[in-house]
């Protein structure tokens, strides 16, 4: 297998029933993820940004079939990870691991931390009985704890720790792809960039790919190669980091770059305040779900909704006017 | 009233509370100067004192635990620590208004906005009458850009998403033109395009009402984008303030430099993030000395034998040791 096709999501979309009365009557959809197809490269970090409430969580939990998606195809090195049959499902998973945001949450408290982190080796058999304290030994040295504390018990370390054992769990039936859903976003500023590059490390030793799934464009720029926006359920931009940074297409990616506080006095930007909130993904507004909030809207965007195009290569983006738009003047300052 | 340059004036504060585990000191000699009219940034990771700082101005420490040991707070040169509960009052809500991380809890869910609003113009005058009261807080529900707002005011605050919340706490606290706004943590639970708009806001707010605001957060590019003075605080001291382009050009206390370096996508252009190692310390038992002398690059022994007490150099302030010994040198 090359490194192209790694990962394909074709038309992936994922309605939840929204459903009212004492029957419990399916009144609407709340289409959380509505029609979105991209790829993965093997070895690759690539983004998934957008607001709370967009669908990116969706996205990455439908990866793993942690959520059965509604329709689409997702694709795993070649194979249909829709069509697995249970026990094809749980090998998969062998492959495929997440890390989710809240450590606090995500670790039973009940368990000691080699417990935690040898659970998914001892699921999916992978190594002998006796060889399993050296398994959970080398994992602990690798995220940067001290093997000695493996018979204690979650609550006794701090967040950034609980973090490195949801990475080490994470790892220990060594995966190729991980799926990080705000990795850091409840962590400390001092400890954030601990876990960050631990990620960069282990990224490297253990050749994995990721799809790092935040609301933060600073986490996201740092970390990825390739970076995908997010609108109400709704991919608008994908492209290169860099790319996107230096000339986004989309107004919605316009807006997200320039929102970015900057910690930096001197660098005075102009800024895209956009109007209105983030509508409800259960009743979308017609055409270009962002038309409400564009300010460069014509008749066409509530009519007709955008395809995804190449506006370069590599760089594609869901505006009708993406070749004439142009963020303005000083909106968009390097960060 | 006698005019002095600093509107508030924070001189030697300790603040502990009694917890389970122990006795904790959140806020550990922290001196402060609130210019009228400035936005003064402070900074720090969770659980640094920030916002027992903020409590404790506005008089609100959760009792019994918790509790003002020494020092004293100023305003307008009124000690308001030792001020009986009747006179506090009165100048919480008027000279002191708040707002906070999460509008969802601090918006009463049973009243409508309106009712909310006129509360709050007549806990502090009686004499307003009801009509009056309603045209005012129409018009402060206009102010803070709230669309619709004759509708807007006779719904509950869970019709309100949560930018919109947050807008109408900052219609609340400003409702009596407050000379000090202390906003914790006002855009953290916002999303990116949504903290923008309450950002503007807020510039907007400060150039129309002559409000000095104390800004709380953990996050170094709102202060940046807001503020003029910064301070940085860590395990309940402060380790550095003064302008907020010296401090993030030429960080003094080696903490602010570990942060500044340690941003994604800022200062760093290489593939790895300076990193601070070890972890926030517990302030029930904190180290000795200087409580960030176990993740500091520079500490030496001195470091872990006494905390030092900070000087003030050019309006800038510095609490450490080791670069007091470089500038003497």
């Amino acid at each position: 297998m090359g490194a192209r096709g790694f990962i394909e999501v074709k038309r992936l979309k994922k309605y939840f029933p929204v459903e009212a009365g004492i029957f419990m009557r399916k009144v609407a959809d709340l289409k959380a993820v509505d029609d979105v197809s991209f790829t993965i490269d093997q070895g690759k970090s690539v983004g998934l940004v957008g607001e709370s409430g967009c669908g990116k969580t969706t996205v990455g939990r439908c990866l793993l079939r942690l959520i059965e998606p509604t329709e689409g195809e997702i694709s795993f090195k070649g194979k249909n990870i829709l069509d697995l049959d249970k026990d094809e499902l749980r090998a998969l998973r062998s492959q495929i691991q997440m890390i989710f945001q809240d450590p606090y949450s995500s670790l039973n408290p009940r368990m000691t931390v080699g417990d935690i982190i040898s659970e998914p080796v001892i699921i999916h058999n992978l190594v002998k009985k006796d060889e399993i304290n050296n398994r959970i030994r080398r994992l602990m040295l690798d995220v940067g704890l001290s093997p000695s504390h493996s018979r204690r018990y979650p609550h006794e370390f701090s967040g950034g720790q609980k973090q490195r054992i949801s990475i080490a769990r994470a790892l220990s039936v060594i995966p190729s792809f991980i799926v990080a859903d705000e990795p850091v976003a409840a962590l400390d500023m001092s400890v954030r960039a601990q876990i960050l590059n631990l990620m960069k490390d282990l990224q490297d030793k253990y050749n994995l790919t990721y799809l790092i799934i935040s609301h933060d464009l600073t986490v996201i720029k740092h970390m990825c190669n390739r970076i995908m926006v997010m609108y109400l359920g709704d991919l608008v931009e994908i492209a290169e980091r860099d790319s996107l940074f230096i000339r986004p297409f989309h107004p919605y990616s316009f807006a997200l770059i320039s929102a970015v506080p900057i910690p930096d006095p001197a660098k005075k930007k102009k800024r895209i305040i956009l109007k209105g909130d983030v509508p409800s993904p259960i009743n979308p507004p017609s055409g270009c779900k962002f038309h409400p909030r564009c300010p460069y809207v014509q008749d066409i965007c509530s009519k007709a909704r955008p395809d995804l195009e190449e506006i370069e290569r590599g760089h594609y983006a869901a505006c009708h006017f993406a070749q004439d738009l142009k963020p303005p003047e000083g909106s968009i300052v390097e960060f | 009233m006698k005019m002095s340059e600093d509107l508030l004036r924070i001189d030697k504060l300790v603040v502990q509370y009694e917890t389970e585990e122990g006795i904790c000191k959140a806020v550990d000699n922290v001196s402060l100067k609130l210019k009228r009219g400035e936005v003064f940034g402070l900074v720090g990771e969770s659980g640094c004192g920030k916002s027992t700082l903020a409590l404790s101005v506005m008089g609100l420490l959760a009792k019994p635990m918790g509790k003002i040991l020494a020092g004293h707070i100023y305003l307008n040169e009124i000690d308001l620590v030792n001020l009986d509960p009747k006179e506090l009052r009165k100048i919480r809500g008027r000279e002191i208004a708040m707002i906070f991380q999460d509008p969802t809890a601090s918006l009463n869910p049973v009243f409508t906005i309106e009712e909310q609003l006129i509360e709050a113009f007549r806990a502090h005058d009686k004499d307003i009458e009801m009509d009056a009261a309603r045209e005012m807080a129409l018009e402060m529900l206009k102010k803070v850009g709230i669309s619709n707002p004759e509708t807007r005011l006779t719904q509950y605050p869970h019709e309100f998403s949560g930018g919109m919340k947050q807008r109408a706490m900052i219609a609340i606290a400003m409702a009596n033109n407050p000379q000090l706004l202390i906003a914790d943590e006002p855009t953290t639970n916002l999303d990116v395009t949504i903290q923008a708009q309450i950002l503007e806001l807020m510039r907007e707010l400060k150039q129309e009402y002559s409000s000095s605001i104390l800004l709380i957060t953990h996050n170094l590019g709102v202060v940046a984008e807001l503020a003029e003075r910064v301070g940085v605080m860590y395990a309940g001291r402060i380790m550095e303030y003064g302008g907020v382009d010296e401090v993030y050009h030429d960080p003094l206390h080696p903490y602010t430099r570990g942060l500044l370096n340690s941003l994604p996508g800022f200062k760093s252009k290489s593939d790895r993030l300076a990193i601070i190692p070890g972890r926030v310390p517990n302030l029930v038992s904190p180290p000795s000395g200087c409580k960030f002398h176990p993740r500091c690059p520079h500490a030496d022994e001195r470091c872990a034998k006494e905390a030092c007490e900070g000087y003030v150099v050019e309006g800038r302030f510095v609490a450490c040791h080791r670069v007091l010994e470089k500038m003497k040198r």
